[in-house]
């Protein structure tokens, strides 16, 4: 099995919470209202079978009626033959009657209970209705019509009684069942009103939400790249531009020892001397970008401590004086960002330091509700309006690369500048975009479980 | 002019080669020392020690395979008087120290190498130290500052690589009492405002490597 890749895999623990909520939710939705539905059904089935054990009652009934009706004509005919030639046929008429009625009641599905007086009236109707119709057509043969008379009423009576009351019963039964049904399928339809929008509001609302994080993962690992190819250029800077500088210079010096005295040796070592004096600067520098990702938290600190790096400690005459103020609840920036919205500030007030000769350089950080607001302001030579416009003039001020920061991090930045009157930059970052959020922190510790288990499960399944 | 009888035989290691060419040119000027040899990483210069026993040794800091610190010190185990110049492009007062302690007799940065590397190789070949400005001026700001201690340090790694006080208990084993211990005791011999303060300036004088 080969080992799975996290660094590829890696598109963020919010993203990927993100995206199983949106699964969990379309899917439990869907099956929600597919469970309701199937209730319904039931619902229905549970209705339908009432009905059918009520038409085979009435049926039954009217059958019994029908049987009693003809006995009674027959009678009434005196006819003794008539009666012995239609009693087979009535019997077998009866046999099948009760026959249906059985397969019928047989037939209902198991949900439905069958009415429990429905088995005696049947066998009642099975077991005495014959014997009566032989005793009938007996007494009919030798002429006792008064016998005939009193056995239909006091024998056959009763079990139509019987049946009658059995069809009450399940003419009770079945509005019940109806009633129940009518508010069971009630319950379900409100249910499904509400679960259909439910579901479709939620899954809308996470699917924004999916496709906010995405995009927002998608800065994030752009700022991860540019954080990444910093250090790589440091590095690079680092191990052959510095380097090879640093032993050309060697070189230039070999040269200038062995030259006489004068003016073109003079000149030679000045430029020595200047080309190490940027050396340096670049040394420096260099050692700015691979510093730059364990910069401080503490935006104020850091910038506070940029006029030590630009050399100006507090015994420099010289040096413009830089004040930090902080208003607001002071947060943890984003990690990825404070470095980016560090290095917008550094690059502010190292130009107010070198290039404006400003006296005053004042820095204002307002960590605010909705935004993190930055602003530096200087009184120095200013900036030519005609130069604000262009990306800045090349090889100074970088305003441009400023802007692009800013950018990146979805921020806006603002330069006011005129010439002899100072320069102010203001970068503006959404709160959503600069600060580190608790909830966000939460649920990456749960998805750094997850991933946890799922790596050791991972390990279980090599071992 | 000069009265030595030879001339100061030298060994230059750095994993640059334009650096050493560099350094062969400016040496090749002039008449009372030569580089007789060459390496490019610790490894390497162990072995050319030994084999041509130079009288100063120049030592960069950062080379792949062995870097020049753990050199210094095998170098200086196997030949306690040998005579070690350190050339690196960084001044911090804590690596500058660490070199010292682990052996070496000069600590030049590369910047300034033109003005200051002949000069240096003269006196520390007569038995002198010497430091540039630099990293003079790094030792001194910080001489009486109280040293870290292994374990800070390793905790002052620990907190510029991001990690809380809870994460650096688990992965040193070690109660978070006593990290907290460890980390107020940091801020204080640094003089730092907070952890993250405390790892700037760790980063800076070299107490640890980025």
């Amino acid at each position: 099995m080969a080992p799975i890749d996290s660094g590829h895999l890696n598109v963020g623990s919010r993203l990927t919470a993100t995206f199983v909520l949106l699964i969990v939710l379309i899917l439990g939705g869907n099956g929600l209202v597919l469970w309701e539905f199937n209730r319904a059904r039931t619902q229905t089935d549970r209705v339908a079978d009432a009905n059918q054990q009520m038409i085979v009652v009435l049926q039954l009934q009217v059958n019994l009626l029908s049987f009693h009706q003809r006995l009674v004509e027959l009678t009434g005919s005196r006819d003794s033959q008539r009666l012995a030639a239609e009693a087979e046929p009535l019997r077998k008429a009866l046999y099948e009657q009760t026959r249906q009625t059985r397969s019928a009641l047989s037939g209902l599905s198991t949900v439905t209970r069958v009415e429990p007086a429905f088995w005696p009236t049947l066998e009642a109707i099975e077991i005495s209705l014959p014997t009566q119709l032989n005793a009938i057509t007996e007494l009919a043969q030798v002429g006792d019509w008064d016998a005939v008379q009193l056995r239909l009423g006091n024998q056959l009576k009763p079990i139509e009684t019987q049946t009658g009351i059995l069809v009450e019963s399940v003419d009770r039964q079945t509005r019940r069942e109806l009633a129940q049904a009518v508010g069971q399928m009630r319950a379900i339809q409100s249910r499904i009103l509400i679960f259909v929008p439910a579901t479709a509001l939620c899954s809308f609302v996470v699917a924004a939400s999916f496709g906010w994080s995405t995009a927002r993962r998608f800065i994030e690992l752009r700022l991860e790249e540019r954080v990444t190819e910093r250090m790589r250029i440091a590095r690079e800077l680092h191990d052959t531009l510095l380097q090879s500088f640093q032993g050309l210079l060697l070189r230039f010096q070999a040269v200038s020892n062995v030259l006489p005295a004068g003016e073109p040796k003079q000149k030679l070592d000045d430029a020595i001397d200047q080309a190490a004096q940027a050396i340096t600067e670049g040394r420096d520098a260099v050692q700015g970008l691979r510093s730059s990702t364990t910069v401080t938290n503490d935006l104020a600190m850091a910038i506070s401590a940029l006029s030590d790096q630009l050399g100006c400690g507090e015994t420099n005459p010289n040096c413009a004086e830089l004040s930090v103020e902080v208003a607001g609840r002071t947060r943890d920036l984003h990690p990825i960002l404070r470095d980016e919205i560090y290095r917008i500030a550094g690059e502010a007030v190292r130009n107010a330091f070198k290039h404006a000769q400003a006296q005053l350089i004042e820095v204002e950080i307002h960590y605010g509700e909705r935004q993190l607001r930055l602003r530096v302001r200087d009184d120095g030579k200013g900036i030519d309006p005609k130069h604000l416009k262009e990306d800045g003039r090349p090889g100074h001020f970088g305003l441009g690369g400023m802007r692009e920061r800013a950018k990146l991090l979805g921020g806006k930045l603002a330069v006011w500048s005129e010439l002899d009157s100072g320069t102010e930059i203001e970068l503006k970052v959404p709160a959503s975009r600069a600060y580190e959020t608790s909830p966000g922190r939460r649920r990456s510790w749960l998805a750094e479980k997850l991933t946890g288990k799922l790596a050791e499960k991972d390990t279980e399944a090599k071992s | 002019m000069s009265s030595a009888p030879s001339p100061i035989r030298i060994l230059s290691v750095d994993d640059h080669p334009i650096l050493r060419q560099g350094v062969a040119a400016l040496v090749s000027g002039q008449a009372d020392m030569s580089v007789v040899a060459e390496a490019s990483n610790g490894r390497e210069a162990i072995r050319q020690f030994r084999a041509h026993h130079p009288d100063v040794t120049l030592m960069d800091l950062q080379m792949p395979e062995m870097n020049g610190l753990d050199a210094i010190i095998a170098i200086r185990g196997e030949f306690p008087d040998a005579r070690i110049i350190v050339l690196t492009t960084y001044a911090g007062d804590v690596q500058v120290l660490r070199a010292l302690k682990a052996g070496a007799r000069g600590y030049l940065l590369k910047n300034s190498l033109h003005k200051e590397l002949l000069e240096t190789i003269r006196s520390v070949h007569a038995g002198k130290r010497a430091l540039s400005t630099e990293a003079s001026m790094q030792l001194a700001e910080h001489a009486t500052d109280d040293a870290l201690t292994p374990a800070e340090i390793r905790v002052l790694r620990l907190i510029a690589e991001g990690n809380a006080n809870k994460e650096i208990a688990v992965q040193l084993s070690v109660s978070e009492e006593t990290v907290k211990g460890q980390v107020r005791n940091i801020l204080s011999k640094l003089s730092a405002n907070d952890r993250t303060h405390a790892a700037m300036i760790g980063l800076r004088r070299g107490i640890i490597e980025f």
